[in-house]
């Protein structure tokens, strides 16, 4: 019996340790749908990850800048069982910087002013059959610190079938390549900076990180 | 050895739980270029000339009404500032002289401070003790002195701000939030009726003579708050008076981020 509770508590330390290392996108629990690397499903992302917001003109400042399509994302979603189910999630990253709800710093250009936070940077997905969680409307990080999520296909207790293009949260086995406008997701970003927020002009850096995993 | 064997099956278990199972990540790095952005629009003739042919232009001096237009924009707090300067110093250049220079009470070394400056849109972003912290007043009445009232702010090294009892057009000397105008622009600002936002701004010009020639309101605050008359009288003594001739001199206009 004292045996057996060792193994339990160094299975636990080990997994604590592998939810540490990850510590928002968590691994699966089940084993419903492939995985991307030794299985079929594949998760795709088409565009450049570095996405640059230059700010060197005064119109810049006050319309903002919007990047529009510059990430997409596409789903081959294969199942082992028929209880195939996943969710897509996005989640911000300054690095580790602190305060936890500040850009990570990167360079300077002069010394008055406040840095920017997180909540600066707006996102909005969508796709042609509106299944993320508010489709096609600008989001923030709400709660302004390092490792917030905004959910994209959040996970849910039932399973919606593709084909349907009826808004809802598509979530189960398919592709983009049978069912582009649910397994295609376009992500736009926009920064519009506020005079009143006094910003230290310089060079910043977040990272935003997009997890896809199966659910129970 | 069961123990071993106990060990090395529960990390199979712990690492397999994870093995053949949907789980990805993609990462997108945002970077945030925030340049410092000050633009100064300015509407002004390259040279403004004030020509003294009358005796009466001598008693009366000579205002150049709206001669310049300036407009700020800035993405950051900041702080506008005109100065004066030469390649004399702190005196006008003396071009050329007439008639021999005059008599042996003339003077060449016009300070810069006779030049008087009238802004309209007062410096709402001064948090000084200054006695005048901008321009704004409006001239004084020919015949009833104001010494450093509007003069310029004048330094050989243009590029050196106005300090605490200097003049600023908006904002002053400090990165105090009470001595910066904020970030904004000309192109969005309102204002009332009959007046101006804080980034727009109508210079008048102004030389007063008098007579003799010696340029009552020349003057300027030291750095104790002070007043100092440059008038030519109170800086060479009786009877000194300005020789005629052609001048010059420089007048600079500078946005700075707010320090």
């Amino acid at each position: 019996m004292k045996g057996k509770n060792k193994y339990i508590i160094v299975w636990c330390v080990v997994k604590c340790f592998s939810l540490l290392s990850q510590p928002v996108c968590n691994n699966p629990t089940t084993a419903n749908c492939s995985d991307v690397v030794g299985g079929s499903s594949r998760f795709y992302m088409t565009t450049n990850p570095n996405i640059v917001f230059t700010f060197s003109d005064i119109r810049d400042y006050y319309r903002g800048i919007e990047l529009c399509g510059a990430t997409q994302l596409r789903l081959k979603i294969d199942s082992n069982n028929i209880n195939c189910k996943w969710k897509l999630i996005m989640y911000i990253d300054n690095n580790g910087f602190i305060p936890s709800n500040e850009w990570e710093p990167i360079l300077y250009y002069g010394n008055t002013g406040y840095a920017p936070q997180l909540n600066l940077i707006e996102v909005k997905v969508y796709n042609g059959c509106g299944t993320p969680l508010n489709n096609g409307i600008y989001q923030i990080f709400t709660n302004n610190t390092n490792h917030d999520v905004i959910e994209i296909i959040p996970e849910l207790p039932v399973q919606n079938l593709p084909g349907n293009c009826d808004g809802n949260h598509v979530n189960s086995a398919g592709s983009y390549l049978t069912h582009y406008n649910e397994y295609n997701f376009n992500i736009d970003y926009r920064i519009k900076p506020d005079f009143n927020l006094k910003l230290l002009p310089g060079v910043y850096r977040i990272k935003i990180n997009f997890c896809l995993v199966e659910v129970p | 050895m069961r123990k071993l064997s106990g060990l090395i099956a529960s990390l199979i278990l712990a690492t397999g739980l994870t093995f053949g199972q949907l789980i990805d990540e993609k990462n997108v790095t945002i970077t945030m270029d925030l340049q410092p952005v000050l633009q100064l629009h300015m509407t002004t003739p390259d040279y403004i000339d004030f020509t003294f042919d009358d005796i009466k232009d001598y008693y009366a001096g000579i205002i150049k009404y709206g001669a310049t237009i300036l407009k700020v924009s800035s993405s950051v707090s900041w702080d506008l500032y005109a100065v004066g300067t030469s390649t004399n110093g702190t005196y006008w250049d003396q071009q050329l002289a007439y008639s021999g220079g005059g008599g042996g009470n003339a003077v060449d070394q016009l300070p810069l401070t006779l030049l008087e400056l009238h802004q309209y849109g007062a410096n709402n972003f001064d948090g000084s003790a200054s006695a005048v912290p901008d321009y704004s007043t409006p001239f004084s009445p020919a015949q009833t002195p104001a010494p450093a009232q509007n003069t310029i702010y004048s330094n050989a090294n243009p590029y050196i701000p106005p300090t605490t009892f200097d003049k600023y057009i908006q904002g002053h000397s400090g990165a105090a939030p009470t001595d910066g105008a904020p970030g904004g622009s000309y192109l969005t600002a309102t204002a009332g009726v009959g007046t101006f936002s804080n980034y727009y701004f109508v210079i008048d010009y102004r030389i007063w003579p008098s007579l003799p020639a010696i340029f009552p309101n020349a003057g300027r605050y030291d750095n104790a708050g002070n007043l100092v008359n440059e008038d030519l009288v109170s800086v060479n003594g009786p009877n000194a008076y300005a020789r005629p001739g052609v001048y010059t001199m420089n007048v600079k206009y500078v946005l700075i981020e707010d320090q």
